[in-house]
């Protein structure tokens, strides 16, 4: 009789084995699924991460770069010298053309005079530090926010202005011979090299060139 | 020997129904053993993933932001510069060289990298892009440069570029 049993018995230890396999299944697959899901969270936060310090970067140089277009401007038209605000355009002509990511919404307010702070230092170079209020958001719902710019550009603008002006000034003065030479060998150890452009016996142009930081011009 | 008979048929009944189990207990244990073992494999390779997305990025932005020697320009933007401008600041030859020596420099053993610039129809790559790769990543940004004395429309020139990491393996 007792050997009769074994079979149901087998019957009933494999219903309970199939039974805690499925449960075991169902526990592992649950923390597949949580570690997948961490995972791809972990996925989504370097993604926004990455992006958000692209254009920060981008952004950054574009900012150099809009400074020194700006300066540069600003030295051919003498009707209008306000670098600041040519700064500010610039830039926003940048971010108003936006940025495409796939997965990723991006939103990036313009700046202004109050998020973009331009600061003339002693040399004549320009700082700029901004802080926008962006946003990166990827489709998982995982957010960055906030840029933070910060440049410091080479040319000297208000110092070469500076410097132009005394020249054209002392220019204008036609007792001054070898005048060039002169202001040459004056801002020499500043790296600022002055070239007058005469016509008739009078100065027309004066054209600074700040030999650290390529060339600006200022009339 | 009736009796005898009926014993013996019933105790080779109970030998099959005993192999069938042990069996069938075999065969789920394998069935278990390769599933956990798949389970255990899928987040070993998004974590292999996610290395590579991780050094695709940190490479994109070390060349972002290191400049080329002795000029302050990064290589990015000197490669903008390069594509974009006639007359750029660093040449040609010497970007090249010195971006085959910074990849050569930031690309682990076992992994390849190719950067590519994209302006309207012009286009640079630098790096080797292996013949097969086991995976790739791509990490992608822009460049952006101010052209002073320019219309508003042409004033803001973008380059596209883009890092491809392959893992050779």
């Amino acid at each position: 009789m007792d050997k009769k049993g074994a079979a149901p018995t087998l019957a009933i230890f494999i219903i309970f084995i199939l039974i805690c396999a499925a449960a075991a299944l169902a526990t592992f697959q649950a923390g597949h699924q949580r570690q997948v899901f961490t995972i791809q969270q972990l996925m989504a936060v370097d993604v926004v991460r990455a992006t958000s310090s692209t254009i920060e970067v981008e952004l950054n140089q574009t900012l150099q770069s809009a400074i020194t277009a700006a300066m540069y401007e600003a030295g051919v038209h003498p009707e209008n010298r306000d670098v600041e605000n040519r700064v500010i355009q610039f830039l926003n002509e940048r971010i108003a053309l936006g940025w495409s990511y796939s997965n990723e919404n991006i939103i990036v307010p313009l700046c202004d005079e109050n998020s973009l702070v331009l600061e003339w230092l002693p040399d004549g170079s320009m700082r700029a530090r901004a802080y926008l209020a962006a946003e990166v958001r990827h489709i998982s719902g995982v957010v960055a926010n906030g840029i933070s710019l910060r440049v410091n550009v080479t040319p000297r603008f208000e110092r070469l202005k500076k410097v132009a002006g005394i020249a054209f000034d002392l220019a204008k003065a036609s007792y001054y011979q070898n005048l060039e030479n002169e202001l040459n060998d004056n801002y020499a150890c500043e790296g600022l090299t002055i070239l007058i452009e005469s016509q008739d016996g009078r100065a027309e142009n004066i054209i600074v060139y700040d030999t650290f930081a390529g060339k600006v011009v200022v009339t | 020997m009736t009796c005898y008979k009926y014993n013996k048929f019933m105790r080779e009944r109970r030998g099959v129904a005993d192999v069938l189990a042990v069996a069938i207990m075999f065969l789920l244990v394998v069935l278990i053993g390769v599933l956990l073992h798949t389970f255990m494999l899928t987040p070993l390779r998004s974590s292999t993933d996610r290395q590579l997305q991780l050094k695709s990025e940190y490479i994109y932005e070390t060349l972002a932001t290191s400049w080329v020697e002795p000029y302050s320009k990064s290589y990015l933007k000197a490669a903008a510069d390069n594509l974009v401008f006639t007359e750029p600041t660093i040449s040609s030859d010497y970007l090249s060289s010195a971006m085959e020596n910074v990849l050569k420099y930031l690309v682990p053993p076992g992994y390849a990298a190719e950067v590519k610039l994209k302006y309207e129809n012009a286009e640079n790559t630098w790096g080797l892009k292996p013949a097969s790769a086991e995976k790739q990543f791509i990490h992608s940004g822009t460049i952006s440069v101010i052209r002073a004395e320019a219309e508003v429309e042409n004033r803001t020139i973008l380059v596209q570029a883009t890092l491809t990491l392959f893992w050779v393996g």
